[in-house]
């Protein structure tokens, strides 16, 4: 706060003796949004899987008797993979003590129910079966051989980690998906963020940057403008930036001139390429 | 700095961070658990390996007790992050010199420490109260159940206002007659609770758990007053006072009044103790304990009370005294009442007509001695004079009749 | 009406009780009824209730510590997150200030809301976040409108 109120003091006092008009100018801080969820800690992944635990040991028993109708094949398949839990004989010592058998259910324990699926998980396969999957595996670029067009596949989900990220490729907009990425380019051998002069200090500031974007990075790029108030402004020697935020949301950042190099970095890679970083810290988003 | 300590029981934890709980150089090792509850606190609870719950007793529920999944996984890794945040709280301390920043400091640095809450849970009955963590948590618990209990008590039975204006408890006040071999009376007794009078029949042991006091020694007062005893020629009740004792130095160690200690200390008995002995057809009576923090260690001079009545707004004042706490008990007449009475010397007990009535007893009209009352020895003479004056009301009736 | 004669005659009928196989409570029910006692069934807490949780002294603390440790690590978090809001605030706050003294038009454009003609809206294009990424995970192929 009290930097601010110096700025301020400073502000007025270079006003009332240089009577320069100061050039203003927009910088752009563009950013990608993170496609997915973020990295959890360790403790959180802890924590909820113990929170999912008590959940699960405290729901009701699964009612199989309105899901599968006595007699029918069905019902035959969920119990072949759903084994009862033995039967209480009071003459036998239990080794994890006697248990609380109600409908088929040890009601001191969280209850495992396996559902009919065309396919194994890989807890159920054989030795040999893994060792089959895996050499299909190698045969097919690694990747597991499955229909694409049945219903009932295994869903295997997308991997977090893209190729950008093996490749350590900084251009790319696929790169650490769970993370804000800002947009930084290079000028006279220096990394900043795009900056733009206000010629005829006229224009609205995010018209110029908008403006600014598309003639350093050609017009094909969907953005979205947080807002037209300026989140934040950087003096010096007579020049005003003032900062305008905005999301890339789809689109392609093509520098035009192909001299000028640019980079998608999250807020921690930043520190290292932007000098003033500790001043514009705040204005970047941890996740 | 706090050195890194290796303890058998927490090896598991791994190596990595600081454990400044396990750290018994510096601080008290009352804020350690016992070694084998340790041990199941820092490690799985596994009964198939013989790792069953050291606070379960018995082989057969350690068996088959079974600690919910992942809850030792997510303990251990709270576990680093609590004695990470209480190891900046002991580096904060060192430098700390503000005695009162000091101690909220040491509450803060241990507030987590799973072990001092183990204590605090289970053990509550034998805690260091010079601990001021300790001090926090028992506070705490007996805000949470025992004031509101004691505070219901005392207002509902009408003990405030009718002995002392009001009250803001800053103590709890616990007390027991070990005299007792009944199970039903042996232990701490609940504000309010009927006794009978044999259970009451030698003076009570009183703990005064002082939450304000600092390891310091106090001196505090204690008050025994009923102010239930009937007083016949004002048609009123009057206060009693039953056991009075002053100038008692306490701290948090040394917190319980014995009566094995009072019979080295006669000089602390301003009144002997004397149990309540209601009449027979009285409505129940309450014995009023109160517990009064003298101000400023200034001694209250020991002058023993001669008389029984008691003005204890007056006395309050007088010495200048604080009230801290109270306790209640109420007693009825009860078959054990004689015999007490007569243990301590007492006349025969009195025994009043069931009803109270709406006008005062005419003592005058009476021309009976007071207090009125029946028992074996004098309810003939009682009769005879009351057959007299009707004898005599009657014989003027008619007089002025024929007139 | 019944007459006189009617009830008379039924006064005189015997009652001839004859024991058949029984059809009544043998805890048979028909298909439609035993349908909904099923549905219900499922509804109902009966036999299915799991025991409750009755954790151990150890296991208890155990629990206490990671809800202190959870509060903790959360207090924190927002701590943090409140302190970046309130310096984004006061660091908008100054820049705008600064507009104002610096230029009045931009200022004053700064302020103004879009027109209704000019695409400024939230964009549906926006995407919150998932789990795993989307097989296509960026849009490269984005044409402006003309």
């Amino acid at each position: 706060m009290n930097k601010h109120l110096s700025n301020g003091i400073l502000r007025k006092y270079s006003q009332s003796t240089t009577n320069n008009i100061p050039k203003i100018s927009s910088t752009l801080i563009l950013s990608r949004l993170p496609v997915i969820t973020t990295e959890l800690s360790k403790f959180e992944k802890l924590f909820y899987k113990y929170q999912e635990e008590l959940w699960r040991r405290l729901m009701w028993t699964f009612p199989k008797w309105f899901y599968f109708n006595q007699g029918t094949l069905a019902e035959l398949r969920y119990k072949q993979l759903n084994k009862g839990s033995m039967s209480y004989d009071p003459k036998i010592l239990y080794p994890r003590g006697i248990p609380d058998l109600k409908q088929g259910r040890d009601r001191r324990f969280r209850q495992y129910i396996k559902a009919p699926k065309p396919y194994k998980e890989i807890d159920e396969l054989s030795q040999e079966q893994i060792k089959e999957i895996e050499e299909q595996k190698l045969k097919n670029n690694g990747e597991e051989l499955i229909n694409k067009d049945d219903l009932t596949r295994k869903i295997i989900p997308n991997q977090r980690v893209t190729k950008a990220d093996l490749n350590k490729d900084d251009k790319s907009l696929e790169r650490r998906l769970e993370r804000t990425l800002y947009l930084i380019i290079k000028v006279n051998d220096s990394w900043i963020l795009p900056t733009f002069e206000n010629e005829k200090n006229s224009t609205s500031l995010h018209e110029l940057a908008e403006s600014g974007l598309y003639k350093i990075g050609g017009d094909k790029i969907n953005y979205y403008n947080v807002s037209r108030i300026p989140c934040h402004v950087k003096e010096s020697n007579n020049n005003k930036e003032y900062f305008i935020k905005s999301h890339i949301l789809s689109g392609i950042y093509e520098p035009q001139d192909k001299k000028n190099d640019y980079k998608w970095l999250t807020k921690e890679e930043l520190k290292t390429y932007l000098p003033n970083f500790n001043e514009i810290e705040h204005l970047f988003s941890e996740v | 700095m706090i050195k890194t300590i290796q303890n058998k029981s927490i090896k598991s934890l791994g190596k990595r961070f600081v454990r400044v709980w396990a750290d018994t150089s510096k601080r008290s090792s009352s804020l350690n658990v016992a070694e084998d509850i340790k041990s199941s606190l820092f490690n799985e609870i596994t009964p198939e390996n013989g790792n069953g719950a050291a606070s379960i007793p018995d082989y057969e529920s350690k068996l088959r007790y079974h600690s919910p999944i992942g809850i030792h996984e997510a303990f251990e890794e709270s576990y680093k992050i609590l004695s990470e945040d209480a190891n900046v709280k002991y580096q904060q301390l060192e430098k700390e010199t503000d005695p009162k920043k000091i101690e909220n400091l040491q509450i803060e640095a241990e507030q987590y420490n799973p072990e001092v809450l183990y204590n605090a849970e289970f053990n509550h009955d034998s805690l260091n109260k010079t601990q001021p963590i300790y001090r926090q948590l028992l506070q705490k618990k007996w805000q949470d159940k025992d004031l509101m209990i004691l505070m219901q008590r005392l207002e509902t039975m009408h003990v405030i206002p009718d002995t002392l204006p009001t009250l803001n408890p800053t103590a709890d006040v616990k007390i027991k007659f070990n005299h007792n071999t009944d199970p039903r009376f042996i232990g701490w007794i609940e504000p309010g609770t009927k006794l009978p009078a044999f259970a009451v029949s030698q003076p009570p042991t009183i703990q005064i758990n002082d939450f304000e006091n600092k390891n310091q020694d106090e001196l505090y007062t204690v008050l025994l007053v009923n102010p239930d005893v009937p007083d016949l020629h004002a048609n009123t009740y009057q206060t009693n006072l039953h056991y009075g004792l002053v100038n008692i130095s306490l701290n948090n160690i040394n917190d319980t009044i014995k009566p094995q200690w009072l019979l080295n200390n006669e000089d602390c008995i301003i009144q002997d103790y004397l149990p309540l002995t209601p009449f027979k057809n009285l409505p129940y009576q309450r014995a009023c304990l109160w517990v009064f923090k003298q101000n400023g260690r200034s001694e209250v001079t020991k002058k023993s009370i001669k008389s029984r009545s008691f003005d204890i707004g007056k006395f309050v004042t007088q010495n200048n005294l604080n009230p801290i706490g109270a306790h209640l008990w109420r007693q009825e007449f009860d078959r054990s009442v004689n015999s007490i009475r007569e243990m301590y010397g007492l006349p025969k007990g009195e025994v009043f007509l069931k009803f109270r009535h709406d006008e005062p007893i005419n003592t005058e009209f009476l021309r009976i001695e007071l207090p009125y009352k029946f028992n074996n020895e004098n309810r003939h003479k009682y009769e005879k004079q009351a057959s007299e004056i009707e004898a005599v009301a009657e014989k003027e009736h008619n007089e002025s009749e024929s007139n | 009406m019944f007459s006189k004669s009617t009830i008379l005659n039924t006064n005189n009928t015997f009652k001839v009780l004859v024991r058949y196989k029984r059809t009544k409570g043998s805890g048979e029910v028909n298909a439609a009824t035993q349908k909904i006692v099923n549905q219900l069934s499922v509804l109902s807490a009966s036999r299915k209730q799991p025991k409750l949780l009755n954790l151990c002294n150890e296991d208890l603390i155990k629990h206490k510590t990671i809800m202190n440790a959870w509060n903790l690590f959360k207090s924190k978090k927002n701590l943090k997150r409140e302190e970046q809001l309130r310096k984004q605030y006061e660091s908008m706050k100054n820049a705008m200030e600064d507009l104002k003294n610096t230029n009045k038009h931009l200022y004053k454009l700064a302020n103004s809301k879009p027109n209704k003609k000019e695409v400024d809206l939230f964009p549906i294009e926006m995407r919150i976040p998932t789990d795993y990424p989307p097989t296509i995970p960026w849009i490269y192929s984005y044409k402006p409108r003309k």
